[in-house]
């Protein structure tokens, strides 16, 4: 269990963290919005559409908002260093060699599929996917508030392919992948201690 | 002697109008001002509140402008060859003023970013804020994360340790694969595709991640990515305001 913390509290995994903790939270909050709204049957942004001025009840926001965003990024910049390793050395590879944390997705479908889908066609079909998304949803219910009932296909599709095959699969290669790529549970004797990565 | 100043003619120049607290000063504190009339003078009620927008797009482009000031103080005080690279890290982080805590911004800023696009789309999603008229944007958006991405990950070489230069390595690996144009792709080597005639290689400057790797990734990082994604923003943010502003319910009143 100490050996889990450590790695969750290591550095660079810092944002895997935050990524976990925001995701479940904004997943929960934008439901219970969208079934706010579904109940009650009508949204309720519809009954906050009177126009108010940018300045300063826009304004306002942004600037509060970019004061609390700049002290947490100064406090975590102050408290925390950014790792240095080892020059960089050809010689010694490290095992396991991970990818930046937001393609560790991708490298664990590498487990699954030839490079050449998990490095390249995948990717290239997330993109075009994301891309393609406007022109195939054409559903014209649920534009421009929470729902949950105008959209269920859609909103379930979507939370699947981010949730579970986008930040899943992260959580996954972060966490539970060591030398060799191999699984891991959290907690394993001894096998912690060796993930570089 | 401050009323003295407002009636000088160098005053007046700057500022074209009063203070006070009117509707119509409202509108020419936005109008009047180059950085914020980005924004529209008035909005919905419903635009203001952070439980609908999250704010995570604003703080993307918040994050964006921090990553670009730290990143050129950085500049300062790092040379992109294999020569020195390392050794100006470990300069910065020791003996800079300031410079582990402009590197940390710069690092944590960065994550933070992939972080916040990923949130601001999610939440674009669930309120189908990609629908007409704004499909258009959403593809911009796309083409922005994959933007996004692409700094992160060509910044993540420069440290030049063994973190910066073996996450890479993994990440390029891929292009070997790439059907056509990789020499371990699908049709690759019917096309005459070799290690050292590839795309990666075209990517890497070299057969392996190396110096002409590390000056490659460094201007991508530094210059072509950052105008790229510039330009991509303006054009996100033009075409918020094009399609109508922030999306909201159709209204009774609407129609």
């Amino acid at each position: 269990m100490e050996q889990f913390l450590e790695i969750l509290t290591k550095p660079d995994n810092i944002p895997i963290v935050g990524l976990l903790v925001s995701v479940i939270f904004f997943t929960w909050f934008a439901l219970k919005k969208g079934r706010r709204n579904d109940a009650q049957g009508f949204p309720v942004e519809a009954t906050m559409d009177d126009k108010v001025q940018v300045w300063p009840y826009l304004v306002r926001v942004e600037f509060l908002a970019t004061i609390a965003v700049m002290a947490v990024l100064l406090i975590w910049s102050i408290t925390l260093d950014a790792p240095l390793e080892e020059p960089a050395n050809r010689a010694l590879t490290p095992n396991p060699s991970k990818a930046p944390w937001y393609f560790l997705g991708l490298q664990e479908l590498l487990v699954y599929f030839d490079p050449w889908i998990a490095g390249v066609v995948l990717p290239t079909l997330i993109i075009v996917g994301l891309m393609a998304i406007p022109y195939v949803d054409i559903n014209p219910k649920g534009n421009g508030y929470y729902t949950y009932k105008e959209r269920k296909f859609a909103i379930l599709t979507f939370c699947f392919g981010f949730l579970v095959l986008w930040v899943f699969l992260i959580f996954l290669g972060t966490f539970m992948r060591g030398p060799g790529w191999n699984f891991f549970l959290p907690g394993e004797n001894g096998i912690l201690t060796m993930w570089q990565y | 002697m401050l009323e003295a100043l407002k009636k000088t003619e160098v005053y007046k120049s700057i500022f074209r109008h009063s203070y006070q607290d009117t509707q119509r000063n409202r509108a020419l504190q936005i109008v009047d001002n180059v950085f914020l009339h980005l924004h529209p003078v008035r909005v919905p009620r419903h635009a203001t509140n952070i439980g609908y927008t999250w704010g995570m797009g604003g703080i993307t482009f918040l994050l964006f402008i921090v990553l670009t000031i730290t990143g050129i103080i950085l500049m300062f005080y790092y040379r992109p060859t294999a020569q020195y690279a390392y050794e100006d890290m470990k300069y910065l982080m020791n003996d800079v003023p300031f410079g582990p805590l402009i590197r940390n911004m710069h690092r944590w800023g960065a994550h933070a970013m992939v972080l916040t696009v990923m949130l601001h789309m999610f939440r674009v999603f669930l309120t189908g804020s990609y629908k007409p008229p704004r499909q258009f944007n959403w593809v911009v958006g796309v083409l922005l994360l994959v933007l996004t991405f692409l700094l992160s990950f060509s910044g993540y070489l420069l440290p030049w340790d063994q973190l910066a230069i073996w996450a890479v390595t993994v990440g390029t690996n891929m292009a070997r694969a790439t059907p056509l144009l990789g020499h371990e792709g699908p049709f690759g080597p019917q096309l005459g595709m070799m290690p050292d005639n590839d795309v990666r290689f075209v990517l890497l400057g070299g057969t392996e991640v190396g110096p002409p790797t590390l000056l490659r990734f460094y201007v991508g990082h530094c210059i072509f990515l950052p105008i790229i994604a510039a330009i991509f923003m303006a054009v996100h943010f033009w075409r918020v305001r094009k399609d109508g502003g922030i999306s909201g319910p159709e209204t009774p009143t609407k129609n």
